[in-house]
């Protein structure tokens, strides 16, 4: 930095001077009509346009922005962004041509910043290397390209079965407290290292609840690679309506833009960033009480006619680009909450039709234990699958297909005690599978670690342990893998998949781990047979 | 509550006519509005007179009552107007009555009004020279309503038409301000 003297700071100030304009220009001007519930009529004001910033002139000197709704014939709609109490009838209200853009830049990481951009953390201002319109149109076909590459979440139920790839967009779907955070927040850590900016929008959250997920980021050193976008339960329902898309847009500017911060191309690749929504029924919530007291009529459930239109074309801004826009993706996770496990209410409907699969949590999963409580059954990935890396493909195929049988013979099994030995194995096999892939929070596991773990389980080598010795038994494998058989973790991070050879001397390193385990339990824990017979 | 656009539109034109025709027989077109803006704002900023000026459970002659009685002092054709207004429970027209009544004014007479407001008052000279430019712009002869209003600190601001040419010593300070509070150089963090 330059050394400060009062010729430099003279001249710094006399450059900044001279880009005032001191043209004249003229600007539309309306009246406050009616204020209140964060609403503002304006009278007048006929060339405004829709979602058009309107700038608020109060009494006391200060200005408050607004935002054009509805635009009727002889009066305008505005919701006030901003300390809407000082705005009072007879105000006078601008226009000023410009819709609502939040500045974006590589200073925002590691930040908490408002739905406005504005930093919440204290750590002073932020350099904004642009602004970006928050309502930007998706990008169209012919600029993007199918997702095949991955998104690992280092969850093994997720990244087995429901896989997502980057630029898909990924429900996110359960009752509350059933860990559809935890499934974002662990998805954030696991990107360390992985090159992926990641933006958390929490939208009508309790600020504790934001501190706590601001600590928990900051704890695994995610928060370096992290914008945390914050309108909490305190803010108005215009800046919690407004939260997604500006988080979108700030993930947008790493997307459009190179290392260097300049627009990407093929030779200046864009970043690859995950958006998450936490959560948008939280904002449907905010838009809905916008738009009844902007007088819209409501539909279903109070909403308004365009809640659809909303969620829809805030997703539609996730995308894998072409390779002439520099390859960049936004990964969406939204998140929504259910009442009770109704996935069929208005706002959980729209969601999951509009993306391309869910992760469904349900509560009763959770209170069992499987934990990451999610329902294997009805959780999709409609392209994900195509991310796949090739080593997870090979073994996890059959998976999901497997758990679902076991699920429904697990309800039939219940009746009769008799059952022939073929569905005896099966049900065997599926509660150790449901065992192998329960995981705890915060530990996130990377793709080889898990492709030995499900190959370890599909393959039928844990079908002799007894339940509770599953995740022992999967960790201890892992351990042993990377520094018994280092090379065969070696070979499938490097070829990606597992060849023949690899495939053999996996089998003979689980094989003899498996002996050795089996010989310390033996020693250590007598009980774990019994627990093997009472464990079906 | 009124359904048809082109209804409001004929009322309100229909008040607004007799007021300027009420008007422009004594000779204060512009008096009359000013006092019409004037009730605009009252009525805006007190949401109680609002309220009752158009509240069903009040009779007609109550609505009219209040009008006669809160705005006792202004002239007696627009107390009649807007006491018919009240009683026809129309009084949620007013602000496009008074829009309509600067049209009409405007049409019939010719002439623009233009608010001006300045931090001194104007001069001869230089009101003559504003309002030569402004009909020269307009193309209609210009009737300037005067303001002044120091906070400005100096400069001109125009109002015509919704639009406004804001040539304030203020607001090009406030310019100047956001400008440099917005600016980055020489100060990378």
């Amino acid at each position: 930095m330059a050394d400060i003297t009062a010729s430099n700071i003279d001249a710094v100030l006399r450059s900044q001077l001279d880009a005032i304009s001191t043209s004249v220009e003229s600007r539309e001007v309306g009246t406050v009509a009616q204020v209140g519930d964060g609403i503002a009529r304006v009278e007048g004001l006929r060339g405004a346009m829709a979602g058009e910033l309107l700038e608020f002139e109060t009494s006391d000197g200060s200005s408050v922005m607004g935002l054009a709704l509805n635009l009727d014939e002889h009066e305008v709609g505005a919701v006030l962004l901003g300390d809407f109490i000082k705005v009072k009838e007879n105000d006078s209200v601008k226009t000023t041509g410009k819709i609502v853009q939040v500045p974006a830049g590589e200073a925002f990481l590691g930040r908490i910043v408002g739905p406005l951009g504005n930093p919440l953390d204290g750590k002073g201002p932020i350099k904004a290397d642009g602004f970006r319109n928050v309502e930007h149109k998706a990008i169209g076909v012919v600029e993007r390209q199918p997702v095949t590459e991955p998104l690992q979440t280092g969850i093994m139920a997720v990244d087995s079965m429901i896989p997502i790839g980057r630029g898909q967009r990924e429900l996110i779907i359960g009752d509350r407290q059933t860990g559809k955070t935890s499934i974002a927040i662990d998805t954030i850590i696991n990107q360390k290292g992985k090159g992926v900016i990641c933006v958390y929008v929490a939208i009508g959250q309790k600020a504790s609840t934001v501190a706590a997920v601001v600590e928990t980021l900051a704890q695994h050193g995610a928060i370096e690679y992290t914008v945390i976008v914050s309108a909490t339960a305190s803010d108005s329902a215009p800046l919690q309506y407004i939260a997604p898309m500006s988080g979108a847009a700030i993930a947008e500017y790493f997307m459009y833009t190179g290392v260097d911060g300049k627009p990407a191309n093929k030779d200046n690749p864009g970043r690859a960033t995950l958006c998450i929504y936490d959560d948008l029924s939280k904002q449907a919530v905010a838009y809905r009480q916008m738009s009844l007291t902007l007088r819209r009529p409501p539909g279903r459930e109070a909403y308004p006619g365009d809640i659809f239109y909303l969620h829809s074309r805030l997703l539609e801004r996730a995308v894998k680009m072409n390779e002439e826009l520099g390859s960049g993706s936004m990964t969406a996770l939204p998140v929504i909450e259910t009442q009770a496990g109704d996935v069929s209410a208005y706002i959980p409907t729209n969601v999951i039709s509009i993306t391309d699969g869910q992760i469904f949590l349900q509560s009763d999963l959770f209170f069992k234990g499987v934990r990451p409580a999610i329902n294997v059954g009805i959780s999709v990935s409609r392209v994900g699958g195509n991310a796949q890396i090739k080593a997870m493909k090979q073994v996890a195929g059959t998976l999901r297909l497997d758990l679902a049988s076991f699920r429904s013979l697990e309800a039939f099994a219940q009746f009769g005690s008799d059952l022939d030995k073929a569905t005896q194995n099966q049900l065997n096999r599926g509660s150790r599978m449901v065992e192998l892939l329960k995981q705890g929070r915060l530990a996130p596991m990377p793709v080889e670690n898990q492709v030995v773990a499900i190959f370890a389980g599909t393959k039928g080598f844990l079908d002799d342990l007894a339940v509770p010795d599953v995740q022992p038994f999967r960790d201890g494998l892992i351990d042993y893998v990377h520094s018994s058989a280092a090379d065969v973790v070696g070979a499938i991070v490097s070829e990606g998949k597992i060849s023949d050879e690899t495939e053999e001397k996996l089998r003979t390193a689980i094989t003899a781990f498996k002996g050795i385990f089996m010989a310390e339990r033996s020693d250590v824990a007598p009980v774990a047979t019994a627990s093997s017979e009472s464990g079906e | 509550m009124r359904t048809s656009r082109t209804l409001a539109k004929q009322l309100a034109a229909a008040y607004a006519n007799a007021l300027f025709e009420a008007a422009a027989h004594d000779d204060i077109v512009d008096e009359m509005h000013l006092q019409l803006e004037a009730v605009q704002r009252l009525v805006r900023a007190t949401a109680p007179l609002r309220d009752a000026l158009t509240d069903d459970a009040a009779t007609a002659s109550q609505r009219a009552a209040t009008i006669s009685g809160v705005f006792a002092g202004l002239n007696p054709a627009v107390i009649s107007v807007l006491a018919l207004m009240a009683e026809r429970d129309n009084f949620d027209l007013l602000s496009r009555v008074v829009e309509e009544y600067g049209r009409v004014a405007e049409e019939k007479r010719g002439i623009a009004a233009v608010d001006v407001t300045t931090a001194v008052t104007l001069s001869d000279a230089l009101r003559a020279s504003i309002i030569t430019k402004l009909t020269a712009d307009l193309g209609k002869g210009v009737v300037l309503r005067e303001k002044v209003d120091p906070s400005i600190i100096g400069g001109i601001i125009l109002d015509t038409h919704g639009q406004r040419i804001d040539a304030s010593i203020a607001s090009q300070l406030e310019n100047a301000r956001q400008v440099l509070s917005i600016a980055h150089t020489g100060g990378e963090a």
